[in-house]
């Protein structure tokens, strides 16, 4: 079954665009494989009402041998058949020492953690009372609206985990389809495609040295790499927005088709994984905003709302069939609480500086953005506007001096950031699609309402839920950093001194 | 300006590389001196950045906050070293054997008894939510002992949560003894007796009662 998954996405990838190279299809096609199958599954369940295990592999070998028929009649009527296609000589220009060294501790990380998602039974407290019960019941009852999801004690007792749109429940449930008894190998193939998958979309923009320096420690942030042995909607969600905004940004700079819509699949999984992926879509759209009114071209933009419909799709089929009594977690109406507001603020910067859960990843971060303010500031002050950039790090940093940490001076942190980056064309979406998913999904947390003490208290909203929301926060970080201008161009440097096998 | 501009802009014009005597230049086929010098010096670099990022550090007193690479250094050192080991220690356990590594003989010992007792289209009956409220339990080495909750060295029961017991009982169904209007309740034919709890409700006598019995209601 996880062969034909994996032969899934890969034919997908391939029909798709012939942009992406080989390696990165390999990489990719299990994390879209899973994606795609959990929308099969959902279609089966809204159709004949019956998710089995044959219906699956039928469906799935089905649609592999379509899209590869597809991709082969359209090279066939290019005369363009990858048989025909002069082979090209193996290229390692991008190997060197420094390489191996941190590929073979990623490895070896990425080995040990798998080996441990796969040995343990599911033991985390979040997955017993959600995912994988919804998994078992699925299984079972081989539909989506079954015994666990309608009757109220449990959807009550269990709270929202239960109801997060179900992708990673239905691809969780693959391995008890297969006979299993743990559902470990979903996780540990999400997570052993992720280092691939890290790795191949940085090299797009950066080199060799850069790329795998920067996946080893986007694998390694402590609470991601714990929670890659653990059931969990997080660590898949994250991936998927990765994803999303890394090929975006692809797109964006290279303007190879194939990416744009792999960002479209991949942000449309992520949403059908966790409803707060949503806030990347709107950051995509932003630039796609731009893009349009620029270039007087909607279609990309149009064409990006059906990113919505996994959103609208999971909110009519909870309204449909799940028995909720609970009263909702958000204040509906805009309010000014001075005082929340800054607990708000201080928590979320506390847990992202908390060195068990995200180690050193949003110091880097951080360093990052102050490197690329100085660096595109001062290697191009001849620059006008430059000069009035540089004017206004100055005023920004008096207002912090003078204010501190507040809304007000981290907003105008991330203004600066971004014409800054603007202006030296210095990979301003994806500081923008961060900033602005960050700013909404921290300020979503204001919004909540924290009468019995849920949102501040230990394991409560923030504690527990924000804390694993910046799963999708961290690795974007670290990447702004190894993708910026000088930074980028240093380790191009580097390679260049460092290349041992010529360039083909 | 145009995103599609951003391919032909790079950042700095790259100097043109000057050949030394005795180098070879890359792209020719052969690998330089300076390169190689520059590996090898790059994976020194690596594993000594490695070695520092990962160093083990002893909880210390007088740095409550622990060191820099506090979160690095646990999940390589603890979390992921001790696990390894333990699973190198324990190959070809069972599901449940596992869960008794993991937690201990807890409550889960409890439950793999239900599981082994109830059929997969049983209904279990549970006691009610205030008993298991009233009880915990302590580890012992034959398994877990029913006391009074707050006594010493006492854990709650997760299965006062529906969800919780569910999980490891599905696809069997479960309903508590306070749960009198469930359309459950009177369907239940198992009981899980808790300290003699729900002895009454059987149709037949049970000569030597214990502590925890999963037994039929109806013989």
């Amino acid at each position: 079954m996880f062969i034909l998954i994996f032969l899934l996405g890969f034919s997908l990838l391939h029909l798709i665009s012939r942009d992406f190279k080989l390696t990165e299809k390999l990489a990719l096609a299990m994390p879209i494989g899973f994606g795609l199958t959990s929308f099969i599954m959902f279609f089966l369940d809204r159709t004949i009402h019956s998710i089995t295990a044959g219906g699956i592999e039928a469906c799935v070998g089905i649609l592999a041998l379509a899209f590869l028929g597809a991709r082969l009649y359209m090279d066939n009527k290019a005369n363009d058949l990858p048989w025909k296609r002069p082979r090209q000589k193996p290229d390692l220009s991008w190997l060197t020492l420094l390489w191996v060294v941190f590929a073979g501790m990623t490895a070896t990380l990425v080995y040990g953690i798998c080996v441990k998602a796969l040995y343990w039974p599911t033991h985390d407290f979040d997955a017993i009372l959600g995912y994988d019960l919804l998994s078992k019941a699925i299984v079972h009852e081989h539909s989506l609206a079954n015994s666990v999801l309608t009757t109220p004690d449990i959807v009550n007792n269990c709270g929202p985990r239960l109801l997060y749109p179900p992708l990673f429940a239905l691809s969780n449930a693959l391995p008890y389809f297969a006979g299993m008894e743990i559902p470990g190998l979903t996780m540990a193939l999400f997570f052993a495609s992720w280092a691939f998958i890290c790795y191949l979309l940085l090299r797009r923009l950066v080199s060799s040295s850069g790329a795998i320096i920067f996946t080893f420690l986007t694998i390694i942030i402590p609470e991601m790499f714990y929670r890659a042995s653990v059931c969990g909607t997080n660590l898949p969600c994250a991936i998927y927005t990765s994803i999303a905004v890394m090929s975006f940004l692809i797109w964006y700079e290279q303007r190879k088709e194939g990416f744009f819509y792999l960002s479209l699949m991949a942000i449309m999984f992520g949403i059908f994984t966790r409803s707060e992926a949503v806030l990347f879509a709107g950051g995509i759209m932003a630039v796609l905003l731009y893009v349009a009114v620029r270039e007087r071209k909607f279609k990309y933009l149009l064409i990006y709302f059906a990113a919505l419909i996994p959103l609208i799709m999971w909110n009519l089929f909870l309204k449909a069939y799940v028995p909720r009594d609970q009263a909702g977690i958000f204040i509906l109406k805009p309010f000014y609480d001075p005082s929340k507001l800054a607990h708000v603020l201080n928590t979320a910067w506390e847990i992202m500086t908390t060195k068990q859960y995200y180690g050193v990843s949003f110091y880097i971060a951080i360093a990052g953005f102050v490197i690329i303010i100085i660096s595109d500031i001062a290697l191009s002050f001849d620059k006008k506007a430059n000069k009035i950039l540089a004017g206004a790090a100055v005023v920004w940093l008096i207002i912090y001096l003078a204010v501190g940490a507040t809304l007000l001076s981290i907003v105008l942190f991330a203004v600066l950031l971004i014409a800054v980056a603007y202006v030296n064309d210095d990979r301003w979406p994806l500081i923008l699609i961060f900033s602005l998913a960050l700013l909404a999904y921290t300020m979503t947390f204001y919004q909540m309402k924290d009468e019995d003490g849920s949102l501040f208290g230990p394991g409560g909203w923030i504690q527990s839920g924000y804390k694993r929301g910046l799963f999708n926060y961290a690795p974007l970080g670290l990447f702004i950093l190894v993708t910026s201008k000088w930074v980028s161009w240093a380790f191009n440097k580097l390679d260049d001194q460092m290349r041992l096998f010529p360039k083909r | 300006m145009k995103p599609t501009d951003k391919q032909k802009k790079s950042p700095a014009p790259a100097p043109k590389a000057k050949v030394k005597a005795g180098e070879k230049v890359s792209g020719t086929g052969a690998v330089r001196f300076s390169a190689i010098l520059l590996n090898v010096a790059g994976a020194v670099a690596a594993v000594i950045f490695l070695t520092v990022f990962f160093q083990h550090n002893e909880p210390d007193a007088a740095n409550p906050t622990g060191a820099w690479n506090q979160g690095y250094d646990w999940v390589k050192n603890s979390m992921l070293a001790n696990n390894l080991k333990q699973i190198d220690e324990n190959p070809g356990k069972s599901v449940e054997e596992k869960y008794l590594l993991k937690w201990g003989p807890g409550e889960i010992v409890y439950v793999n008894q239900m599981k082994k007792a109830i059929p997969e289209n049983g209904i279990v009956l549970l006691p009610p939510h205030d008993f298991f409220k009233q009880v915990g339990f302590v580890m012992t080495q034959t398994g877990p002992v029913l006391q009074p909750a707050g006594g010493q060295n006492v854990a709650k029961f997760s299965m006062i949560d529906i969800a919780w017991i569910t999980y490891f009982l599905y696809p069997r169904q479960v309903v508590y003894g306070d749960s009198v209007n469930s359309p459950l309740y009177a369907k239940a034919n198992y009981l899980a007796s808790f300290n003699g709890w729900g002895l009454d409700k059987l149709n037949y006598k049970v000569d030597k009662p214990e502590q925890f019995m999963v037994l039929p209601i109806k013989k």
